[in-house]
């Protein structure tokens, strides 16, 4: 597995077609640069752990990751495929739970679903519908509106909203946030079973607790990606 | 693949729109409130002097008028559902060609602002016209060449001053000014249909200047509205 490497270029081992590579990257809003050259990269069916301070960059690398925002300067493939040239491809590829999930509030969750499986173009989705849903345990509440969910209950339904297409690259953004301990469990469980198949680029404040399939870990740190002790090598993997 | 993603989202839509009603119930009170008080205003004197030569001016421009800004509150909540729910990203991650994306908005527009001509024309007419359902037809083609060039300008405006602060009070700023030419040959157009004395030959002309504005309007769309939506 490779790390992120400041200043230099990342090693290959991203480019895989469920990796990520990211070279030189740099993005402004305004005045004020928020990645500054960050080079990282992430072996098809590792796990990144993202940390940093509040206002470190960490959402705009996942967002720019996910193509909700473009690179400034820089390249990045995810999936094998280059974010700026084929964005559509590298939506296809991604999953993304962010801090809101995502999902309309006037539409039962079985609603919700249904339409996001047709627009990823998922063929006889009733079953894929049942077995992700079943998965965050939300079976129960499928046909409850979202708006009525709890907090946590809407980020449980955000993960399934983001397995639904069977992505091969898993973006998170602070994903325990607003869950109690059964729900973190749960997603422990989820990341279980997703590492190592699917490429997962998880930021948080709170790196205990995924730290145990953290293939590697960088932390952002005046707008550079800076290897975080014992994770930058091949021997920091899983445990 | 891009026809199944277009249908899913103009569904979600209508979906999302039957549920609340919000943008089809307050553009239908807003115009039929205004269609009341033009009614009372119209039989108290000065509409009537107007309405005795025959001419359709009056309540073609007034049609037309009292549609705009109905039309305004329906385009002004294109992104409403995505703007309340924090949901805009989820529609920005999907694998769909930007295009579509402004086609499935500017389709739902499209149907809100059909159904409410369909719910207003027939009572204008009962107010302020004296014209046979034969001839009240060739308004159909008028209106849905309209209302195609206002779903699709009004679509782009509304993804324009998404991220505005005061978008409530730009989408209208902007939007008028783009439609003039568009009400301009809706009216004109409309006058041929309810002046009595006109031939409907006349109108040829202002719905192939309807077509090109709409044709011009989706061109832009298809330009400019990955560039829009991105950010």
């Amino acid at each position: 597995m490779s790390a992120a490497t400041p200043g230099g270029a990342p090693t290959p081992s991203g480019q895989g077609p469920g990796g990520i590579v990211v070279q030189g990257l740099t993005r402004r809003f305004d005045r004020r640069e928020v990645l500054r050259g960050v080079d990282l990269s992430v072996a098809p069916g590792g796990l990144l752990l993202v940390l940093g301070a509040n206002g470190a960059g960490k959402t705009t690398l996942l967002r720019i990751l996910a193509t909700l925002l473009r690179p400034g300067a820089g390249r990045v493939t995810v999936a094998g495929t280059d974010v700026r040239q084929e964005p559509e491809a590298v939506r296809r590829s991604v999953g993304f739970v962010g801090h809101a999930p995502l999902l309309y509030g006037d539409l039962t969750l079985g609603e919700n679903l249904r339409f996001f499986a047709a627009a990823y173009g998922i063929g006889s989705p009733a079953k894929r519908i049942a077995d992700v849903v079943d998965g965050v345990e939300l079976s129960l509440r499928y046909d409850d509106p979202v708006r009525e969910l709890s907090r946590g209950m809407r980020q449980r339904a955000a993960l399934a909203r983001a397995l639904l297409h069977r992505p091969s690259v898993l973006l998170l953004d602070e994903p325990y946030a607003a869950l109690d301990e059964r729900a973190r469990v749960l997603l422990d469980g989820i990341l279980d079973e997703e590492s190592g198949g699917t490429t997962i680029v998880l930021v948080t404040h709170e790196p205990e607790r995924p730290l145990r399939w953290a293939t590697e870990t960088v932390r952002l740190e005046d707008g550079v990606a800076v290897p975080v002790d014992g994770r930058g090598d091949s021997s920091g993997g899983r445990r | 693949m891009s026809r199944r993603q277009y249908l899913a989202l103009v569904r979600r839509d209508l979906l999302g729109e039957t549920r609340r009603l919000q943008s089809l119930l307050s553009m239908v009170i807003f115009a039929v409130v205004a269609m009341v008080v033009l009614h009372y205003g119209w039989h108290a004197g000065a509409g009537s002097a107007w309405a005795a030569d025959g001419s359709g001016a009056v309540p073609a421009a007034m049609l037309w008028v009292v549609f705009v800004f109905a039309a305004l509150l329906g385009l002004g909540r294109t992104f409403a559902h995505e703007r309340e729910d924090d949901c805009l990203d989820a529609l920005l991650l999907l694998p769909v060609d930007r295009f579509v994306l402004f086609l499935a908005k500017a389709t739902t527009n499209l149907l809100l602002l059909v159904v409410l001509q369909a719910i207003v024309v027939p009572v204008f007419a009962l107010f302020f016209l004296d014209v046979t359902a034969w001839r009240l037809l060739a308004f159909v083609p008028v209106a849905l060449l309209a209302d195609v060039g206002m779903a699709a300008v009004g679509t782009l405006l509304a993804t324009l001053v998404l991220h505005a602060r005061s978008r409530d009070l730009v989408l209208p700023v902007a939007l008028l000014p783009l439609l003039v030419p568009l009400l301009i040959a809706a009216t004109s157009a409309t006058e041929a249909v309810v002046d009595q004395g006109a031939g409907l030959g006349s109108i040829a002309g202002r719905l192939g200047f309807l077509a090109a504005y709409d044709a011009v309007m989706l061109l832009v769309a298809w330009g400019t509205y990955d560039i829009l939506v991105s950010e």
